[in-house]
C-alpha cells in the first residue's frame, strides 16, 4: 500500500542528502515513477540564481533523488554528472515566473496531492482510472508546476506523464 | 515537535542557556508602527561589495558576514584562495553543510543543524553565536516566483533577536539578506516561522561565542 502524498513529499524534503544540496537550488516536487521494480517517487534539484524583484533563473537539474512509495524512505540519490537524468533537447537556463499567488500555489499543490493519492495506486498497478481523473490531475500539475520546468518534469518521470496523457487519446 | 524534526531526527543538542551571552549588546528599538522592541545582538552592515555578483553568492556572503563578526574579515579573493583546494572551490552556491565547512576552513568552528523552535534560534543570537538560516525566498520576499514548494532556498545571516520589553516574549529577528542587498531586515515571528521553521529549519551556527571584551572594557574604564 502506498503512503499518502504528503508523507512522500515530507520524506523527499527531509531526506538526509538535503545537507548536500546547495541552498539556492530549485527543488522539484516528487512525482511517481515506474522506472524501478518498487513503486517510487522521483524529484530533482536545479541550480538557481535568486535576486529579489526578479524571477529565479534556473538551470538544468544537477542531482536527483527518489523515495519509495510504500514506506517513503530515500532509495536513490545521484548527481546528473554521474547518473544523468534525461531532459529536454535545449537545456538552457530558464526564467521561472508565475502569475499566481503563494497561497494559490499552496492550495493547488494540496489538491494535486489529493488527486495523486487517488490515481497513483492504479498507475503503479499498471491499470486504468477514469480519463476525467487523469485529466484533472494533469491540469492541476500544469497549474502548479512552473511552466518553464515542465519539460524537465516530463523527462524525469516520462512513464507517469505518458500515462496521464493517455486520457487525451482515450 | 514538527514533522521534519520527527522524520529528520533533528537534534540541536542541549538548549542554549539564556544567560550564556550576558555581554551581548541590547538596546530598545522603536518600530515604524510605534511598538518597542528589546533587541539583542549586533545589526552589522554587510559588505557585499567585497563580492562580484554578490546576489548569486549569497551563501558565501553569509559566511563572510559571520567571519567578519568573529574578527576574520575576508573578501572574495581571500575566500576564493582558501577554497581553491577544497570541494567548495566553485562556491557559487553552498549547502548548509558547505557553509559550516567554509567557516571551519576559515578558523571558526561551526555546524549544520535542524532547529527546534524560534526560541532555539533566538538563543543563538542572544548567546553571541554566528548563525545563518535557510528560508523560503518566496515567503520571505513575498514573491511567489521564488516559492520553494516547501523547501528552503535562500540563506540569511541572523544578526539579532527582538523581544517585547515588558513580557520578554519573542517578537522577531533581524537578518542580513545578501541576495537582496539589504542589511538589518526585520522579520516578525510569523514570517520567520513560515519561511524557516515550516521549511525544515535548517541552520548553521558557530560553536564559538563572540565576546564583546572591547565594549566591556570601554564600559568599565570609559
Amino acid at each position: 500500500m502506498s503512503s499518502s502524498y504528503p508523507a512522500v513529499r515530507r520524506a523527499f524534503l527531509a531526506a538526509p542528502i538535503r545537507v548536500d544540496v546547495p541552498l539556492g537550488h530549485q527543488i522539484s516536487v516528487p512525482l511517481p515513477t515506474s522506472a524501478w521494480p518498487a513503486p517510487s517517487y522521483l524529484g530533482f534539484a536545479c541550480p538557481a540564481t535568486r535576486t529579489r524583484g526578479t524571477p529565479p533563473v534556473v538551470s538544468a537539474p544537477d542531482r536527483w533523488w527518489a523515495v519509495t512509495a510504500e514506506r517513503p524512505v530515500l532509495v536513490a540519490y545521484a548527481h546528473t554528472l554521474h547518473i544523468p537524468l534525461s531532459g529536454p533537447a535545449d537545456p538552457a537556463p530558464v526564467s521561472v515566473a508565475t502569475e499566481r499567488q503563494g497561497d494559490e500555489l499552496e492550495e493547488d499543490l494540496r489538491v494535486a496531492g489529493e488527486l495523486l493519492d487517488q490515481v497513483t495506486p492504479a498507475f503503479f498497478a499498471g491499470t486504468n482510472v477514469a480519463a476525467r481523473q487523469r485529466e484533472e490531475l494533469r491540469e492541476c500539475l500544469v497549474a502548479v508546476l512552473p511552466r518553464a520546468l515542465l519539460p524537465w518534469y516530463r523527462a524525469a518521470v516520462p512513464t507517469f506523464f505518458r500515462w496521464l496523457d493517455e486520457s487525451e487519446a482515450s | 515537535m514538527t514533522w521534519w524534526q520527527q522524520d529528520f531526527g533533528g537534534d540541536a543538542g542541549e538548549p542554549p542557556s539564556a544567560d550564556a551571552g550576558a555581554d551581548v549588546p541590547s538596546w530598545l528599538e522603536v518600530r515604524p508602527d510605534g511598538s518597542e522592541l528589546l533587541v539583542y545582538g549586533e545589526i552589522t552592515a554587510q559588505r557585499t561589495d567585497f563580492f562580484e555578483d554578490f546576489e548569486a553568492r549569497s551563501a558565501l556572503c553569509c559566511c563572510a558576514d559571520v567571519l567578519r563578526a568573529f574578527d576574520r574579515p575576508v573578501g572574495f579573493a581571500d575566500l576564493e584562495a582558501r577554497l581553491a583546494d577544497t570541494p567548495y572551490r566553485d562556491a557559487s552556491d553552498l549547502s548548509v553543510a558547505g557553509m559550516a565547512a567554509v567557516l571551519e576552513l576559515n578558523g571558526v568552528s561551526a555546524r549544520a543543524e535542524v532547529g527546534l523552535s524560534l526560541e532555539d534560534l533566538a538563543a543563538h543570537a542572544e548567546q553571541g553565536r554566528g548563525c545563518v538560516i535557510a528560508v523560503d525566498a518566496g515567503v520571505w520576499w513575498n514573491e511567489p516566483a521564488h516559492w520553494g514548494f516547501g523547501a528552503a532556498n535562500l540563506p540569511l545571516t541572523l544578526t539579532a533577536s527582538a523581544r517585547d520589553p515588558a513580557s520578554g516574549d519573542l517578537r522577531g529577528f533581524y537578518f542580513n539578506d545578501p541576495a537582496s542587498g539589504r542589511d538589518g531586515v526585520y522579520g516578525d515571528t510569523a514570517v520567520v516561522s513560515r519561511s524557516w521553521l515550516e521549511t525544515g529549519a535548517q541552520m548553521v551556527f558557530t560553536e564559538v561565542i563572540k565576546t564583546w571584551v572591547g565594549d566591556l572594557l570601554e564600559g568599565i574604564f570609559g
